[in-house]
């Protein structure tokens, strides 16, 4: 069934945008990924422009964001102190992605550098899941003793502006959760993405915080970043399209409730290697799109 | 009313009821439908054009959508990456544009009209700064050919097929990215390079119902907007929820 989105201006087939959203709400339901990585290439696949991707992406986030946070604010696994601090990078962040952007979009360069980034992230992330999983058994003892012991290193524990996290039991420079809320509030604006996949490694091993808090404050301030996005994304580039956005959301729910299932039926070290080897392929995927002669080197856009 | 006109010209050219028709000229045209309207079902459409000609001569007949401005990139190999390196802008080219001849191209001969009136894509007006005038060419025909590869610009003539003597039609796919705006039709009648008539008629493509709600609310109201997409979208993630802890 032809679908027309009213900001993209292009029909696409309902079902495709709803299996897309089922197979990404399936992988975060099995792996308790956001996602994004997967949908915002797909998207540009199915020729929807790269801004309305991205747009409609932080817009998509919010929904997700919302119903993976509701259940740790419940459980009271939000540190909320951190969250608000996390949330001041995260706006400035999220304010100059957009400005970047639009600088990206004049130049004619946001197709390559979403896919850049997302070469670099991917590869980067999916490089460490693998190798971690591959090595887990051994590793099992000296990770967590690692994150006991755990105290930050060199210059980033001398950063001023000192604050206690009762929370999380730390008191570390405001400046770093500010910086990492900042980074994500840049992946939100610029990539469509909650980042979560590089916000909660860095909230764990950077900040040293436990692993539930960081899973769920990261979702937290996903939330309120993604908002942001979402609405400047909307008033500066006109690139939201709400009609994608309920079709991926609503494929999500569907896609997220089999997911959760299958999570039960299969071993976490299985899950991690099968979420890295697909990282990994999205990773190289986008990679030989940058290293190989494209079919058509010519490309028009148009200025309204 | 328009449909009814066409009706009679139909009616009229069938049965030839009168040699010389309407009084109105030697060539007219009119559209079965003067509005294509975008509604959330919206997969394409047919132009449907209609017309009489009394006295004899060639037919032509062009769509020229709404105009914008366009720059081409291209890509070039830069340290092992294809990014774009070179970028040529043109001044207001029709987002769509088709055209439909009474004879084939190759038997034409009237470069002159056809140039002056854009018919064809070869004959469209592609300015360039002056600049950018050595590289144009490449850019020119990338431009176009970007444009048929998303079916906006035709890959040749479409047919005007004649029902009689005086009478034809010509019908044209309008595929579901086709923009927003208001559409020329304009119909040449020509004897060699000689024209002898034109007619005119107006298109109107717009979004209907729920999806040119969205899409107006958006352009206006931008910033609303986003927030009612962030609302929404806070609304559904609760709902999600909802779902979730019920078994």
């Amino acid at each position: 069934m032809p679908i027309y989105l009213p900001i993209a201006e292009i029909s696409v087939p309902a079902e495709t945008i709803l299996l897309l959203g089922i197979i990404v709400g399936f992988l975060s339901g099995l792996f308790g990924v956001g996602g994004g990585f997967l949908t915002t290439p797909f998207l540009i696949f199915l020729g929807i422009p790269p801004a309305v991707a991205v747009g409609t992406q932080a817009n998509q986030l919010v929904a997700s964001g919302m119903s993976g946070a509701y259940g740790h604010l419940k459980r009271g696994n939000v540190d909320l102190k951190i969250g608000l601090v996390m949330l001041c990078g995260g706006f400035l962040g999220s304010f100059i992605g957009i400005g970047i952007f639009r600088i990206l979009k004049y130049l004619g360069q946001v197709d390559f550098a979403i896919s850049l980034l997302y070469v670099v992230l991917l590869g980067g992330i999916g490089t460490l899941m693998l190798t971690e999983t591959l090595f887990s058994s051994m590793k099992k003892k000296t990770v967590k003793s690692e994150f006991n012991s755990y105290k930050m290193s060199g210059w980033l524990a001398s950063l001023p502006y000192k604050m206690r996290f009762p929370r999380s039991k730390l008191y570390i420079s405001a400046l770093v959760p500010a910086g990492i809320g900042f980074v994500g509030g840049l992946l939100a604006s610029i990539l469509g993405i909650g980042g979560g996949f590089l916000i909660v490694p860095a909230m764990i091993y950077i900040l040293g915080m436990p692993t539930i808090l960081a899973a769920g404050t990261s979702l937290f301030q996903i939330i309120f970043i993604t908002a942001a996005a979402t609405i400047m994304h909307a008033t500066f580039n006109n690139t939201v399209d709400i009609i994608l956005a309920l079709m991926l959301i609503t494929g999500g729910v569907i896609g997220s409730q089999i997911g959760v299932i299958f999570a039960k039926a299969i071993k976490p070290a299985h899950a991690r290697f099968i979420l890295a080897i697909l990282v990994l392929a999205v990773s190289i995927r986008l990679s030989l799109q940058l290293l190989l002669e494209p079919v058509e080197l010519f490309s028009t856009v148009i200025w309204s | 009313m328009r449909i009814l006109w066409c009706g009679l010209i139909l009616f009229m050219g069938l049965f030839s009821l009168s040699e010389e028709g309407r009084a109105d000229g030697p060539i007219d045209i009119d559209l079965a439908l003067n509005h294509i309207d975008v509604t959330t079902g919206f997969d394409g459409a047919y132009l449907i054009i209609y017309g009489s000609r009394h006295t004899p001569g060639d037919v032509a007949i062009t769509v020229t959508g709404p105009q914008a401005d366009m720059t081409v990139r291209k890509k070039n190999q830069v340290a092992g990456v294809w990014l774009n390196t070179q970028a040529v802008t043109f001044k207001q080219i029709p987002r769509y544009y088709s055209y439909a001849l009474s004879h084939s191209e190759e038997e034409q001969n009237n470069a002159g009209i056809f140039e002056k009136y854009n018919v064809g894509v070869q004959n469209l007006k592609i300015d360039v700064k002056e600049e950018d005038a050595d590289m144009s060419p490449d850019f020119k025909n990338a431009l176009v050919r970007n444009k048929q590869e998303e079916s906006l610009f035709p890959l040749k003539a479409h047919p005007v097929s004649f029902i009689n003597d005086n009478l034809f039609k010509v019908q044209l796919y309008i595929p579901s990215n086709v923009p927003i705006g208001d559409y020329t039709v304009r119909a040449l009648l020509y004897d060699g390079d000689t024209l002898l008539e034109m007619d005119k008629e107006i298109l109107h493509v717009q979004q209907l119902g729920l999806s040119a709600t969205i899409y107006q609310f958006s352009q206006k109201y931008s910033f609303y907007y986003g927030i009612v997409c962030v609302l929404i979208a806070l609304l559904m993630g609760w709902l999600i929820n909802l779902i979730r802890n019920k078994p």
